[in-house]
């Protein structure tokens, strides 16, 4: 195959099976006699989908639900870096926190949201809580591993070189961890947007996680289905900045790119 | 010839590590040594007789179990610590260049000057005209990644002068590279060192390149680690690469050689 059919079917063939996919949906809906009320036919959903960002009341309850995810990813972010560090450089700390830390990873924090609510209400604040929780294990177990596998080879040059901690800190370990913490970040980011989802079906009035039960309630289920399509693109932005990111920042580092 | 005084002394310097089951492994058996100010010793032996290990506790990268090592009359090791003033006017180099991949090559060698508080037009000048002492100009903005072995190996030279050292010590710097830019190195080396001045350890296995670069060497024999005998070279320092394909040149390899695997026996 010549270079160039190669790269026009790596184009092409991802959007016919897209296309294939809506066919066959189209098809199914339409010869098993599916009920509009289970599942649409995909016409209608983009129909739906056009209604829904052409009218203006959307975008309140988009601003919410980023808000909430970016909120809860910032606050993930800063905790996973602080306690990565303290973890990597600390041996006490480590023993003492990560069986923790670790044990507390495998409480289902979904069942954590009715608490939250309780304890921080049905606003903003219990999502960006919810949404921080999700997304603070990735990014604080790949801080964790960043820092403690920076090369040995390396240390002992930045030893020879007679850098004071904190010069290494910034010089060695940082840009060592960027690429792994980064690559926690991506999955991070994912998650406090799953949080602050989850948040919104769980109470309040705002937001797409709201939006998207009470377009349940009144049985429209194309509109339900546009609201998920539209929360899947607000999600693939999230996700390619912060990926777009991690390649910005780290273009020395070969890696594959991550597969969420 | 080496001029008076000495640079770096090792006292009955031992190195023993425990192993899992409880085991002491001898790394270095009681090395006794003095570098002069000036001169060029390399360690040679072949691998397990401890040399790197010897290399490292004079850097300060590891404490020696007993003895005592000092550096222009300061010693290295201060109850168990390295110590900041005996191993402030030393540079090293590893088997492998060690570049950041996260700076281009004149960011790497202006860092030493930057972890000494160096500002930042003031160092990168000096990385600069340190490329073109090691014949890297016009690759001071390039990547790590873009250059062969042998020029990182360059940059990481110039990195390791970028201070001024007193003492450079060399950890088998150009073992990865082929034969033939390994002996461009050398002779890029030798220079380098007499014109500055600067006292030298070398870490080989190659017994042509100790010959090549010292003033003495020390020959090492594994399994228990010992010194095996000190040589002197007797060649005129700087050297013309033909010197390699002399006789007496030829005999003093050979010699050596015998030597190690006799005692290695």
């Amino acid at each position: 195959m010549s270079e160039r059919t190669d790269r026009l079917l790596r184009v092409l063939l991802p959007v016919v099976t897209v296309v294939a996919f809506f066919a066959v949906w189209t098809v199914y809906v339409d010869s098993a006699k599916v009920s509009a009320f289970i599942l649409p036919p995909p016409l209608e959903i983009g129909y739906a989908f056009v209604r829904l960002v052409g009218d203006g009341g959307v975008w309140k309850h988009v601003l919410v639900t980023v808000e909430e995810a970016v909120a809860g990813f910032a606050i993930a972010v800063a905790l996973g870096l602080v306690f990565g560090t303290l973890l990597a450089k600390l041996r006490l700390a480590e023993m003492a926190l990560k069986p923790f830390i670790v044990a507390l990873q495998l409480v289902p924090k979904i069942a954590l949201v009715p608490l939250f609510i309780l304890w921080f209400g049905f606003g903003i604040e219990s999502k960006v809580v919810i949404s921080a929780a999700l997304a603070f294990f990735p990014i604080f177990a790949n801080a964790l591993i960043g820092f403690k596998s920076v090369d040995r080879g390396d240390r002992d040059l930045f030893i020879s070189m007679q850098a004071k901690p904190l010069a290494t800190f910034w010089l060695l370990d940082l840009p060592s961890a960027l690429p792994v913490i980064l690559t926690g970040a991506e999955v991070g980011i994912v998650l406090a947007i799953i949080g602050a989802i989850v948040g919104e079906f769980m109470g309040g009035n705002v937001g797409l996680g709201y939006l998207a039960v009470a377009k349940l309630q009144d049985l429209k289920v194309a509109d339900l289905f546009a609201v998920i399509l539209l929360l899947t693109l607000i999600g693939l932005t999230l996700y390619s900045l912060v990926a777009g990111l991690r390649r910005w920042l780290t273009p020395w580092h070969q890696a594959v790119d991550t597969i969420i | 010839m080496p001029s008076p005084g000495s640079d770096i002394g090792l006292k009955a310097v031992a190195k023993t590590y425990m192993t899992r089951s409880g085991d002491a492994v001898h790394a270095v058996n009681r090395v006794d040594l003095d570098i002069a100010r000036g001169e060029f010793v390399s360690l040679l032996g072949p691998s397990g007789c401890g040399k790197t290990t010897i290399l490292r506790m004079i850097a300060g990268l590891e404490p020696p179990t007993s003895g005592e090592i000092v550096m222009r009359g300061e010693a290295v090791w201060q109850k168990g610590r390295r110590s900041a003033v005996a191993t402030r006017d030393m540079a090293m180099m590893f088997q492998e260049a060690r570049l950041l991949p996260w700076f281009n090559i004149e960011e790497n060698i202006a860092l030493p000057l930057r972890l000494r508080g160096e500002d930042e037009k003031s160092r990168l000048e000096k990385a600069r005209s340190l490329c073109s002492t090691v014949g890297l100009s016009g690759f001071e903005r390039a990547r790590p990644s873009n250059l062969s072995g042998g020029m990182r190996q360059r940059a990481a030279l110039a990195r390791a002068l970028g201070t001024e050292p007193q003492a450079l010590l060399l950890d088998e710097p150009f073992g990865a590279l082929d034969a033939m830019t390994r002996d461009q190195m050398n002779i890029e080396l030798q220079r380098v060192c007499l014109a500055r001045g600067v006292t030298v350890a070398l870490v080989t296995h190659s017994i042509a390149e100790a010959v090549f670069l010292s003033d003495r060497i020390v020959a090492l024999a594994p399994r228990p680690s010992r010194v095996v005998d000190i040589y002197t070279v007797p060649f005129e320092r700087p050297r013309p690469v033909e010197l390699q394909r002399s006789a007496a040149f030829q005999q003093l390899v050979g010699r050596i050689r015998d030597d190690i695997l006799r005692a290695a026996a």
